[in-house]
């Protein structure tokens, strides 16, 4: 296999673990808890220029761009940081929006949030160079390895593919707890799990949080291996693909996100990139104009989300019902004893 | 466990550049790799247009060392997380890439280091300031960095005899990278930047900012905005106040541009009150009419070829391509590890060395053993050491006929003054 085919391959591996750990994270949000994120990406995004801006260094007179809190803070803090500035600030927009308000108004919010968040990151140019966003971003460890470019990004993919495991285990961990039952019951019907006692307001800022940290963490190993960000990369339709993912994967099931995350982000938006940009039509020529086929992605996968909500809601792999054994059961065995 | 199989698959391919040249059979494939969709769509058909006009003239020829040449188009989307994934598929799957036209500004800092390991020369149409001192070998640029035109507006406006400035630009990349030169140079020029405004794109009102620039009583606006930005904000300025002397850039030449401002405040008043800076191409001469001919002549593959005719980009595009086949002939081979190095023989104007303005031209006289000079369609190429090629900058205004009469030049030498 040639070398530039293994860069290819290995990118498109790294991408796809980078889109599981944020499928997963907006899975958890949407499809587990209900909680309707129309701002995921911005979570990435604030992950992915906190990760950039801890490695740059500081920024100095006659840099070519310019940032606030340069530092060089080195591997994995940048990562660390990452996933608490998202936490964060995924608590503050928690608290503001999930303590009152219906889930459409909360969706209207993140929808809202992420266009202010586009914004303000273009307008505010020292705050993360504007809209020429960050570049040159350091990657992790590259100069200790002392690796050939092509070596280190197969051990890029594996570190990532690491993190999408731990990820995995962690998300499903949530989901097969007691915790994940009690979200799913809040998602079904939040008035009557608040009636069993719940803290539903909680419960949504806790999954939003948490969420947010994984969509941080995803963000900076993106940022790190692309060693570039802007704001072009994460406008508010990115968040739509994400939730083609889970749609199509199946809500709510943690493989569902995994194999939507294959399928959409990856799969299906790579795929159009391979199509003929001209063929042969009954012996004529046809020459498409150029951008047509990149420019039909987005129609493409609003129609892939409508294609399954009307043909199967459930998606690919449906949420499985949860299996525990019911209290009396449990009673009845104990007096056994 | 890990490191044996990133051993074991990197072992599968060649790390190292062979000490001869690789052998092609086949087609030669130039990319244009340049945003098609989104907010910067407009750069790909504009560079796709000279790609195509320079692979037909070479054809005729009868192409290179035996091999015809074809473009294709690579969408980077505009955006570093897509361009990416797209660089990568591009060196991999196409067939005998010889050599690309691209990126643009907003691709450029992340997919530059991937062209060049791969080998791919590359001459870009970003003006970002960061490759004013480029250390890639394989990335070459033949247009000036968007950082000169804002000192080639300044410059204009100061002899115009205008003193207060205000910086009207686009939220999106290109427009913004015009700000900080032209305010500095304007401040130190003497002038005074009385307004910096960064507008949102298409936005259906602007009245605000208008009513701010009003207030700040500016005699003169810079500008760079998509067309409807521009054309809103112009026709409220219009309404509000009256109209302020203009100077855009290259992007407000563009025929959309013009379209939709001289559609919203009249082409009588767009003629009188604006003018714009672009690269200066001559638009003239014999390597210029044979680029235009058979521009004119591609309407089949290029949809209103004209619009290219006088555009900088196209014509540096086109002579991109012309100089990299050119390279192959003294390189004798299309191996872009071979000819690379021969790209700035091509346009040294060493002494002794016979003025060629076509691919045509160019190949006969290798063929008869002279060095070359080749002057492209874009006018002299002067590359320094660091494969920047950025020449001077031609002041144009719009007249009611279409045209673009030229008033005024900025030298080069001015704007290394304030660069």
């Amino acid at each position: 296999m040639s070398d530039a085919m293994q860069f290819y391959l290995s990118t498109l591996l790294i991408y796809l673990f980078i889109d599981v750990m944020g499928v997963l994270g907006l899975n958890l949000q949407f499809g587990v808890a209900g909680i309707i994120n129309f701002a995921y990406i911005v979570f990435v995004a604030v992950g992915a220029y906190t990760a950039a801006v801890v490695s740059l260094g500081p920024d100095f007179p006659g840099n070519f761009q310019h940032y606030l809190f340069g530092a060089s803070w080195p591997f994995p803090l940048p990562i660390l940081a990452a996933g608490a500035a998202s936490g964060v600030l995924s608590l503050v927009v928690g608290l503001i929006s999930l303590r009152r308000l219906r889930s459409d108004y909360q969706a209207m919010v993140m929808l809202v949030l992420s266009l202010i968040a586009t914004l303000t990151a273009t307008n505010a140019t020292g705050l993360v160079n504007g809209p020429a966003g960050l570049a040159n971003v350091p990657q992790p460890l590259f100069d200790q390895l002392g690796l050939p470019p092509l070596e280190y990004q197969w051990v890029y993919a594996i570190w990532a593919g690491l993190l999408t495991a731990l990820t995995f285990l962690f998300v499903r961990g949530i989901t097969n707890s007691p915790l994940g039952r009690t979200l799913r019951a809040m998602r079904d019907n939040d008035r009557a799990a608040a009636a069993l006692g719940k803290n539903i307001t909680a419960l949504r800022l806790l999954i939003f949080v948490v969420g947010g940290v994984i969509a941080g963490i995803s963000g900076a190993v993106f940022v790190e291996f692309i060693q570039a960000w802007s704001p072009g990369s994460w406008l508010y339709p990115e968040t739509f693909v994400f939730l083609a993912a889970i749609i199509v994967g199946g809500s709510a099931n943690n493989w569902g996100a995994v194999v939507g995350a294959l399928l959409v982000p990856v799969g299906f938006l790579e795929a159009t990139r391979f199509l003929p940009q001209d063929f042969n039509l009954f012996g004529r020529h046809v020459v498409l104009f150029s951008g047509l086929v990149d420019a039909l992605q987005w129609v493409a996968v609003g129609l892939l989300i409508l294609v399954f909500l009307w043909f199967r809601p459930q998606g690919l792999f449906p949420e499985r019902p949860g299996r525990f054994t019911p209290r009396a059961a449990i009673a009845s065995a104990g007096k056994g004893e | 466990m890990a490191v044996a199989f990133v051993v074991t698959v990197a072992a599968c391919g060649s790390t190292t550049q062979s000490a001869t040249p690789k052998t092609y059979t086949g087609t030669l494939t130039f990319a244009s790799f340049n945003p098609f969709t989104g907010p910067d769509a407009s750069f790909g058909p504009e560079m796709q247009a000279g790609c195509i006009v320079a692979a037909h003239l070479i054809n005729k020829a009868g192409g290179v060392l035996g091999h015809q040449v074809q473009c294709i188009t690579v969408d980077t989307r505009g955006d570093p997380a897509d361009a990416v994934p797209a660089a990568q598929k591009m060196i991999a799957t196409t067939s005998n890439l010889v050599g690309m036209n691209g990126p643009s500004s907003d691709e450029a800092q992340a997919t530059v280091p991937i062209i060049n390991r791969a080998h791919i020369p590359m001459f870009a149409d970003t003006g970002q300031a960061a490759f004013d001192k480029n250390s890639n070998d394989y990335f070459w640029r033949l247009t000036p960095p968007d950082d000169a035109a804002g000192i080639a507006m300044a410059i204009y406006a100061y002899r115009k005899g205008y003193r207060r400035g205000a910086a009207v630009f686009g939220s999106d990349l290109s427009s913004q990278s015009n700000v900080p030169t032209l305010v500095s140079t304007f401040k130190k020029l003497g002038g005074q930047i009385v307004l910096n405004q960064s507008l949102a794109l298409d936005q259906s009102s602007y009245r605000s900012e208008v009513q701010a620039a009003v207030a700040a009583n500016p005699d003169v606006i810079f500008t760079e905005a998509d067309p409807q930005t521009d054309a809103a904000y112009l026709s409220q300025l219009q309404q509000l106040h009256g109209l302020i002397p203009v100077i855009g850039t290259e992007p407000t030449i563009q025929p959309a541009w013009i379209k939709a401002v001289g559609g919203a405040i009249g082409k009588a008043n767009l003629a009188q009150i604006y003018a714009a800076a672009q690269p200066y191409a001559p638009s003239q001469g014999p390597a210029w009419k044979v680029f235009n001919t058979e521009l004119l002549a591609s309407a089949s593959e290029i949809p209103q070829p004209d619009q290219w005719a006088q555009d900088p980009y196209t014509q540096t595009d086109y002579d991109a391509i012309v100089t990299m086949a050119l390279a192959m002939i003294m390189a004798n081979t299309p191996d872009p590890s071979f000819f690379n190095q021969q790209i700035a023989n091509v346009v040294a104007d060493s002494p002794g060395a016979t003025e060629v303005h076509s691919y045509q031209e160019g190949k006969d006289a290798l063929a008869a053993g002279k060095k070359i000079h080749y002057v492209g369609a874009g006018g002299p190429i002067v590359l320094d050491k660091y494969h920047n090629s950025s020449g001077a900058f031609q002041v144009a205004g719009y007249a009611t006929d279409g045209s673009n009469p030229q008033l005024d030049i900025v030298s080069a030498a001015d704007i290394a003054k304030y660069a």
